[in-house]
């Protein structure tokens, strides 16, 4: 095991070197031996170490890269071929252990594809290829010693039979590891896209469907999800770009968002992706459009790229605005109602009070209010007063007293007897006084009537609600 | 002549190393050797500038039966550590899209001829050592009697092409390299009327870029 760790000989007799030289002639040759042991103990401990695992075994490191003929790493990522139907080319896998012991690994090929995320992946050992993986011939295992690499050659075949276009495949080592319930095979390998010559066809198919989620609030718009998938329906690998272009009826606010996510597609396969378009106010009926275009992955300067769109339209039915308008004209509606009802109930109030008035107003109200009046003519000595007291309300305030109108004239000089100069008689104070008693008792019963009928006026229309 | 015995000492050492170690031969051949035997020893170990190369332990992932309920019956286990090292020039990067470790379960088969397919075990990636700066955990994926969740991609669709470990983008490699270590928290989730017996599955883990 240690024998693949002692790297360059002549480092470490300098590092024996060293000490020889300090040390007496006759022990030289024992310490170098030591000094041999010690070097050779430095380079295993660390190894060691790293080796000692739950179940004794030490951990399997390894690296698998492209190698050109002669068998070293030629930097290529993964193999790309062009061949024609029949024709064969050999490639070489470099393997190399990067472990502390020999190890044997298990090679394979297998039919290459693209995850969901666009990963590139080769069929597990479980699932036999059917495709390209199957025109790929190489060794089953390669056993390899530490630090060794080795390039392993594999030869790919393409049938007669093959179809133009692009065909995924991989190579892999790897290595079966744990055991008991659950296994586990990890695998280092690389593409390898063979493109059978002959018609290329890039072709895409795409479809899209859209929900609406509105928002509650009638004042904000809501969330279109739109979902979008596309299938490379040619014979080539794509490489996809879209966008998504929402509108409302007529090309209303469109906006227009790039998709991205979508990967590389192989032929036959199929990709869908979920965007959220944000802001999209409920225009009854809005439009999706999903437009894609699509170059072949390995351009040959002659196929240009392939689009497709597809559209779905969507119902969004503004249902939280349509609801609050609704609302609001209920509330017109139910208010113009209510208006009306309560102009009727008053206006039935009020022809009650008037007739309740009416009927009051002949008796009380004429009688204080005839009272209100006899006093006045009292004073003022009116003939008519007894007329005017069965004339009713708005007969009285017409009278006019003839020429007993007080004169205007200031009176210069107060004199001592009060002379009241038409009706020629005086009148003595006590009587004036019970007059203006009277007036002011005919005037606070007709005010307290008045306020006691308002009261239950507005009592009546305010109560039945 | 007063040097005889020290050249003796050199002779002997060198025919030590020489019959210890044959395949020496093959180390000595690296370029950028150098004088230090531990950086030696590394450098002969990878061809040309650098590698991707990924290291994997070799400990079991038993599942054992753990927090069980009456609706389901659950097994957990722990992944193998599984590190990734890319050492390689940026520059020598052809692809633009970095590195992943992908995980896929075959279907769990009992001896007598039951199966439990793939997507009843479920796994949530963790990392062990390196740098998440440059490499990125894959995420978790539940077991189909787990909630689809409320995500654009339903996360119970059990162990089928998930990432375990994954490089977004070769440029954030740091010049000398990273490496990162991760391992997974394995769940089987069974429903309670499943057969009784042994199964067995294996997760195949592949590093492709």
């Amino acid at each position: 095991m240690f024998r693949v760790r002692l790297g360059h000989p002549r480092s470490r007799i300098r590092d024996i070197h060293k000490p020889v030289d300090r040390l007496g002639r006759g022990l030289v040759v024992g310490f170098a031996v030591v000094g041999f042991a010690v070097v050779a103990y430095s380079v295993l401990s660390p190894l060691s170490a790293t080796a000692s695992t739950s179940d004794g075994h030490t951990p399997v490191s390894w690296s698998v890269q492209p190698a050109d003929a002669d068998g070293k790493a030629d930097h290529r990522s993964w193999v790309e071929l062009a061949l024609a139907p029949g024709e064969t080319v050999r490639e070489h896998m470099l393997v190399t252990n990067l472990g502390s012991e020999t190890t044997t690994f298990r090679l394979s090929a297998a039919d290459g594809y693209f995850t969901e995320t666009g990963r590139f992946n080769m069929l597990p050992a479980d699932q036999p290829s059917t495709e390209a993986g199957t025109w790929i011939t190489l060794p089953d295992s390669a056993s390899i010693a530490p630090g060794e690499s080795r390039s392993i050659p594999f030869t790919v075949s393409v049938p007669t039979t093959a179809t133009p276009g692009d065909h995924a495949a991989g190579v892999a080592a790897g290595v079966l590891t744990g055991g008991g319930t659950v296994g586990v095979e990890s695998r280092i390998g690389f593409r390898v896209m063979t493109r059978v010559t002959g018609d290329l066809a890039p072709a895409l198919a795409a479809t899209t469907e859209a929900t609406y989620h509105p928002s509650w609030n009638p004042f904000a718009p809501g969330t279109l999800e739109v979902r979008a998938t596309i299938s490379d329906t040619g014979n080539t690998r794509l490489d996809p770009q879209g966008s998504v272009t929402v509108s409302g009826p007529a090309g209303l606010a469109s906006t227009t968002t790039p998709l991205e996510g979508f990967s590389e597609l192989a032929p036959g396969e199929s990709r869908s992706t979920t965007l959220s378009v944000d802001g999209v106010w409920p225009l009854f009926l809005t439009s999706v459009t999903l437009d894609v275009m699509a170059a072949p992955v390995v351009d040959d300067g002659e196929t240009g790229p392939t689009s497709s769109s597809a559209t779905a339209t969507t119902a969004t039915i503004p249902w939280s605005q349509l609801a609050l308008a609704l609302l609001a004209l209920l509330l017109g509606f139910l208010w113009v109602l209510d208006h009306r009802r309560r102009r009727r109930a008053f206006q039935q109030q009020l022809e009650r009070a008037r007739e309740e008035g009416r009927r009051h107003g002949r008796s009380s109200y004429a009688l204080w209010v005839s009272l209100v009046v006899l006093a006045t003519h009292v004073i003022v000595g009116a003939p008519t007063a007894v007329d005017a007291a069965t004339a009713g309300v708005g007969v009285e305030v017409e009278i006019t007293p003839q020429p007993a109108v007080p004169s205007p004239v200031p009176p210069t000089a107060p004199s001592a007897d009060v002379v009241l100069p038409l009706t020629g008689g005086t009148i003595s104070p006590l009587v004036a006084a019970a007059a203006l008693g009277l007036i002011l008792l005919g005037v606070g019963i007709v005010g307290v009537r008045a306020r006691s009928r308002k009261r239950a006026v507005d009592h009546l229309t305010s109560g039945p609600r | 002549m007063k040097k005889f015995p020290t050249l003796g000492a050199v002779t002997l050492a060198t025919a030590l190393l020489i019959a210890g170690g044959s395949p020496a031969a093959f180390a000595a051949t690296a370029p950028g050797g150098s004088t230090d035997v531990g950086v030696d020893v590394d450098i002969a170990a990878q061809p040309g500038t650098g590698a991707l190369a990924m290291t994997v332990e070799p400990g079991r992932a038993t599942l054992t039966e753990d927090g069980s309920t009456g609706a389901v019956r659950q097994f957990t286990g722990t992944l193998p550590r599984v590190t990734v090292t890319d050492t390689r020039d940026p520059a020598d990067i052809a692809s633009g899209d970095g590195w992943y470790v992908l995980g896929s379960a075959s279907a769990f088969t009992s001896a007598d001829g039951q199966t439990i397919s793939a997507d009843h075990l479920g796994w949530s990636p963790q990392l062990v050592s390196g740098d998440e700066d440059g490499v990125s955990l894959g995420g978790d994926v539940d077991t189909s009697l787990d909630p689809a969740g409320g995500g654009e991609t339903p996360l119970n669709r059990g162990l089928v092409d998930q990432e375990l470990l994954y490089l977004g983008d070769p440029a954030a490699v740091p010049a000398s390299g990273t490496t990162s270590t991760a391992s997974a928290n394995l769940v089987l989730k069974v429903e309670p009327t499943v057969a009784a017996g042994t199964y067995s599955s294996t997760i195949t883990l592949s590093l492709f870029e």
